[in-house]
């Protein structure tokens, strides 16, 4: 995947969920076509926790299913790090099971200034790819 | 046996196959539908050799290729 | 980009629908949606696209208006019989609304011209009348992998099936081939009540609309057919075809052709 373009507005939606949910960690799927999210679903955290997030599979399907009925495809999965920055734990990379997804983390470190980044995760290997938030959509 | 014809149950004798399904539906020529058969698309040219059973759902989709336009 | 006052004013009705939005509004004015056959289907497809403000509206269609059109194909009005219907169709769009930009076409489609016309746009529509062209339609948007609505009329009942090429159903999944030249009447021989056009080519606009805005569920693997005289709808669930020869294993066609093909081969199957 060469890169993820996000709507602000997906960008802020994200970071209401994020602040909403803090201390624990808030966690969703990015939907769209070809690197452009179109929307995001937010996804229940299962183990409700401040440093680990895990979606439940019956919830997940659901939302595939969502997604593919209306012609998008799943872009990345995001989820929040309250406190900590936007760079994926241990356990996040052991757990990145799923292929073909992207992984974005939304970092409230800096609760004024909320950010987020993207990654590949390959059996263990961590590469970063170029998120840029976009206005409208256009 | 009873069918299940584009949505209705519909009693036939038993032994029918797909041939002999279309002509008593009055589709005129085999040509003009696909058929599917629980769930799957079947080939024209088993049409006759396919025998229907009880609880079979058949479904004729009719070729249309109008769209209005000069032809 | 945003939207100017007017917009708002002009898409309010969009705008305030939850799954639209002002987002969705401007998504549908940067989107191109492209209309082969300015026909009965391609009438009120254009109609209502134009309406809704999609961006770029490309109309395929090498006919003139025809005193015969003029029954189903509301795009064109007494005024333009003799008119090439492209022209005619650019012309209702432009007054409906100028914020649509249309780029016309007016020749035919061949498996030559269409896979790069097909490839500027987001979404297509069938609105051809034969069968010839209705698979070329079906095949090119597989070769390019580009979402179309297929629709069909006939007599008082249509059918129509939105595909998205790899991933579910095509035409060819369900309707092989195109049927021998005498087996299926076309609707100058068999007529065609002239709202059914109206019902399925809006129906094919709602689809189009749908994918642009990525909300809802599209008509894949479905069949939507309509019986006017009864007035019912059944969407009859299929799936892609192992078999079918063009997006199944095996699949026989391998590039896009103008001639009515040869059956297809089953390469073994009996």
């Amino acid at each position: 995947m060469s890169g993820i373009e996000l709507p602000r507005f997906v960008f802020d939606q994200m970071v209401d969920q994020a602040r909403a949910l803090a201390p624990v960690e808030a966690c969703g799927i990015l939907a769209g076509r070809e690197g452009r999210v179109w929307r995001l679903y937010e996804m229940t955290n299962v183990d409700d926790s401040s440093d680990h997030f895990m979606m439940n599979p019956a919830e997940q399907f659901s939302v595939v299913k969502l997604i593919r009925a209306a012609g998008l495809k799943m872009i990345a999965v995001y989820h929040s790090h309250p406190a900590t920055p936007a760079r994926p734990s241990e356990e996040d990379i052991r757990l990145a099971l799923q292929p073909g997804v992207a992984w974005v983390i939304l970092s409230l470190e800096r609760p004024e200034e909320p950010y987020a980044r993207a990654f590949e995760i390959e059996e263990g290997r961590v590469t970063e790819i170029p998120l840029s938030i976009v206005r409208g959509q256009a | 046996m009873k069918l299940i014809i584009n949505g209705e149950e519909v009693a036939t004798r038993d032994g029918l196959n797909v041939n002999e399904l279309l002509v008593e539906h009055d589709v005129k020529m085999p040509e003009m539908v696909s058929v599917e058969l629980n769930g799957q698309i079947i080939r024209r040219h088993v049409y006759e050799t396919t025998q229907l059973n009880e609880g079979d759902k058949v479904e004729f989709l009719y070729f249309m290729g109008g769209g209005g336009g000069a032809e | 980009m945003g939207l100017s006052e007017q917009q708002i004013e002009r898409y309010s009705r969009h705008i305030i629908l939850d799954q639209v939005g002002g987002t969705g509004q401007e998504r549908l004015l940067s989107s191109k949606v492209l209309i082969v056959g300015t026909g009965g289907l391609g009438a009120p497809a254009a109609l209502y696209l134009a309406a809704a403000g999609v961006g770029t509206l490309g109309l395929v269609d090498d006919d003139n208006v025809d005193l015969t059109n003029l029954q189903r194909q509301v795009i064109h009005h007494t005024p333009d019989v003799g008119r090439p219907k492209v022209d005619s169709a650019r012309a209702k769009i432009a007054s409906i609304n100028p914020d649509v930009r249309v780029e016309t076409y007016a020749f035919r489609a061949t498996a030559a011209n269409i896979g790069e016309i097909i490839g500027e746009y987001d979404f297509v529509i069938d609105g051809t009348d034969n069968f010839g062209s209705k698979f070329l339609i079906n095949d090119a948007c597989w070769f390019e992998k580009k979402p179309y609505s297929h629709a069909g009329i006939l007599r008082f009942y249509g059918q129509l099936m939105t595909v998205l090429p790899g991933e579910s159903a095509c035409y060819r999944c369900i309707f092989h081939e195109p049927p021998p030249p005498d087996a299926v009447p076309s609707c100058s021989q068999a007529g065609v009540l002239g709202v059914l056009a109206g019902v399925i080519g809006s129906l094919q606009a709602t689809e189009a609309i749908k994918y642009l805005l990525g909300i809802g569920e599209l008509l894949t693997n479905r069949l939507l057919t309509y019986d006017a005289l009864k007035m019912e709808f059944r969407a009859v669930k299929l799936n892609r075809n192992v078999e079918c020869c063009l997006c199944g294993q095996d699949a026989a066609i391998t590039e896009l052709k103008d001639e009515l093909p040869p059956a297809c081969d089953l390469k073994g199957r009996s």
